[in-house]
């Protein structure tokens, strides 16, 4: 008989334990379905935020608008027909020119060069 | 012994049931709640703080190169309901922290109404706001997503992509044909999961929209011209690379009183116009298809020709005989209807219908209208439509016939949507041998040389076309000061593989002109500067080591100008001379 109510006893407290058990994992997934949810709000916010990026980057990309800051900005024309050789004559074009190593003065002016066109005074 | 064991089991048993039962009990309970929080969720149905707006989810459109003609913007808006606001202090101080830009006051008296049940705080907050707002965690205070239809090109492509309404339904364009005559299309383009879906790719490339609009925009001012029509178009897949049509409409505006405007109508596809000489092309490819002309071949032009009580006139009279290229370059009405004479009536119209300028032309855009023809086929009516008079079709109808005629001899029906040359190729009708499309190539770049298109003249590029000028219908008559003018060509014409059309509606004669208005005068050239600048886009190569070429360079130079030859800056003149 006391065996039976040891049983008893430890069930109970069994029970209890478990339903302790229990009530903590649930209460952990509920915290983690909570975290789940603000991170995919987190998720769709940022989705949104790109198609607004998106967006924003194609009316920039508008041709429209470029060649309006392109006209502005640049001093570059459209290309024409004169402005395209085939490769060929280009490499041959090359070839006829003398080949000299780059020294330090070269590429000093070369430098310079590169400055003026950035700053859009070498024309030619 | 066992007898009272036997007993006291006995009076226990009833106790022993008793307390069994109530601990079954306990445990259903137990289990019961147990079940209950995990199975169902433990919520109290608490009212979410994002509401969605949702509507029919539409796919984004892009052009052929992926770059954003339409798409659905997301845009967040914040609201209060006062009723169930706990704290009013406390939540106007919240709102303020963030949004500074608040006005405190009127945001109190709102928020302090306890009766009123909705109140916008702001409307068309951005994505970082919203969750700054969320992230206060003010009971009563919410944010509702709704989204909203955006066009980043505006103007440049409102009549291919259409708009849509506030309830996202396709109105007008390609935003109708997702909804109506492509839904299955678009289900196709749908993601399986749900999840978005993947764009529409259109036959679009904006570059090439873009430098056609804007030369047709500054031809459209220049010939003070009342609406002016462009297309692009590969001719090998039919797939459209750029539609114009002057003047256009905002899409993005809220007011749809400017696209709903008569003049403002997609001229390309739902406005039919008599083409003019243009047509000439189909009479001549069906003439040498048929075997009764040869380039060789000499007509009469000596004298206007008499058909029943009509007196047909040369408008350049030339007064001679012409042999067939010179009948094309000098575009001699006589000379045309004595080929469609020759031909016949049945095969003449048999041959009209084959291509397809005597029914309706449908293509992905909602908007089609269907040509005007003659009333009864007679010698009359035949020869009239031999060179482009009494019968009127679309724009896109036109060009799709001459693209036909340049490409080997292969109509292919016209796209808006990217299409690969395969599916062209299964597409497509024989209409003439290849043979005659040769033929049709080699007039078409000698009247580019030395005929009425020789204005084109975009040097290097190989242009070649037709043009065409027809008296607009005034009160019922056809007036000779009022003209519709156009070109149709295609480039690089030793291998075309595009075709472009020019049209402008009313071009005045201006100086420049030296007091004409005819075709060669303001769509050719204009053609010649859209060439310029779109084939390099393509991918085309120039040739300048040609006499052809080098004779195109000087009349290019004469007609806009430009000494320092070298640089593409002199082949333009800039912006403000211009």
């Amino acid at each position: 008989m006391r065996f039976l109510g040891l049983i008893n006893t430890a069930l109970v407290a069994g029970l209890v334990v478990f339903a302790f058990i229990l009530y903590g994992h649930e209460h952990k997934t509920r915290m983690a379905e909570r975290q789940i949810r603000k991170i995919e709000a987190k998720i769709g916010r940022e989705r949104e935020a790109m198609r607004m990026l998106r967006i924003e980057w194609a009316m920039l990309d508008n041709p429209a608008r470029l060649e309006r800051l392109a006209k502005r900005h640049l001093k570059l024309a459209p290309v024409a027909a004169q402005n395209i050789r085939p490769a060929h004559r280009v490499l041959s074009a090359l070839a006829e020119r003398k080949a000299q190593p780059l020294g330090r003065r070269d590429a000093a002016s070369l430098t310079g060069l590169i400055a003026r066109i950035q700053r859009g005074e070498a024309e030619q | 012994m066992s007898l009272a064991l036997g007993r006291r089991n006995g009076a226990l048993d009833g106790r022993m049931k008793l307390v069994v039962a109530g601990f079954a009990g306990l445990f259903v309970l137990v289990a019961g709640k147990a079940a209950y929080l995990t199975l169902a969720d433990g919520g109290k149905g608490a009212k979410p703080a994002v509401v969605r707006k949702e509507h029919i989810p539409r796919p984004d459109i892009v052009d052929r190169n992926g770059i954003l003609l339409a798409g659905d913007m997301p845009f967040a808006s914040v609201f209060a309901e006062p009723y169930r606001m706990i704290d009013v202090d406390e939540a106007v101080e919240g709102l303020l922290s963030v949004a500074p830009q608040l006005d405190a006051k009127k945001l109190r008296r709102q928020l302090a109404n306890r009766k009123r049940k909705f109140v916008w705080i702001m409307r068309q907050v951005r994505p970082e706001m919203e969750e700054k707002i969320l992230d206060l965690g003010i009971p009563g205070v919410r944010v509702m997503k709704e989204k909203r239809r955006v066009y980043p090109m505006g103007r440049m492509l409102a009549h291919v992509v259409g708009y849509s309404n506030i309830d996202s339904k396709g109105l007008t364009g390609i935003e109708r044909f997702l909804d109506k005559a492509g839904a299955l299309y678009t289900a196709s383009l749908a993601n399986p999961d749900g999840q978005g879906a993947a764009p529409a790719v259109l036959s679009i490339d904006v570059r090439v929209q873009h430098a056609l609009r804007a030369e047709l925009a500054k031809a459209m001012k220049k010939f003070k011209a009342l609406g002016a029509g462009g297309l692009v178009m590969n001719i090998h897949t039919g797939e459209i690379l750029a539609l114009v049509s002057l003047p256009d409409f905002n899409p993005n505006s809220r007011d749809r009183s400017e696209a709903l405007d008569k003049s403002r109508l997609n001229r390309m596809t739902s406005g039919v116009y008599e083409l003019g000489s243009v047509i000439k092309s189909v009479t001549f490819a069906m003439a040498l298809d048929e075997g009764t002309a040869t380039l060789e071949k000499k007509y009469d032009a000596r004298f206007p020709l008499r058909v029943g009580r009509n007196v047909i006139h040369d408008f350049h009279a030339q007064r001679r005989w012409l042999s067939v290229p010179e009948v094309f370059t000098h575009s001699s009405n006589i000379g045309t209807a004595r080929m469609a004479l020759e031909v016949g009536l049945k095969k003449h119209k048999a041959f009209l219908e084959k291509v397809g300028l005597f029914e309706r032309l449908r293509t992905e855009l909602p908007e089609s209208a269907r040509p005007l023809l003659p009333r009864h086929w007679s010698t009359i009516a035949s020869v009239t439509a031999s060179f482009g008079h009494g019968f009127a079709v679309q724009p896109l109808q036109g060009l799709a016939v001459i693209a036909g005629l340049i490409n080997g001899g292969v109509m292919i029906p016209p796209t808006f949507l990217k299409r690969d040359m395969k599916t062209a190729h299964a597409l497509g009708t024989r209409v003439i041998s290849e043979a005659t499309s040769r033929k049709m190539r080699y007039l078409f770049r000698l009247n580019a040389i030395k005929g009425t298109a020789r204005r084109a003249a975009a040097p290097g590029w190989r242009v070649g076309g037709k043009t065409g000028t027809a008296e607009k219908v005034i009160n019922g008559k056809y007036n000779k000061d009022h003209r519709l003018t156009t070109f149709i060509g295609a480039f690089p014409m030793d291998a075309p593989k595009y075709a472009l059309l020019v049209m402008l509606d009313d071009p005045r004669p201006i100086p420049e002109t030296h007091g004409y208005a005819t075709s060669g005068w303001n769509a050719v050239p204009v053609a010649g500067l859209v060439v310029a600048r779109i084939a390099p886009l393509l991918g085309i190569a120039p040739k300048l080591d040609t006499e052809e070429a080098r004779a195109e360079l000087a009349r290019w130079r004469k007609l806009h100008g430009g000494q320092k030859s070298k640089t593409g800056a002199a082949m333009r003149p800039p912006q403000k001379q211009g």
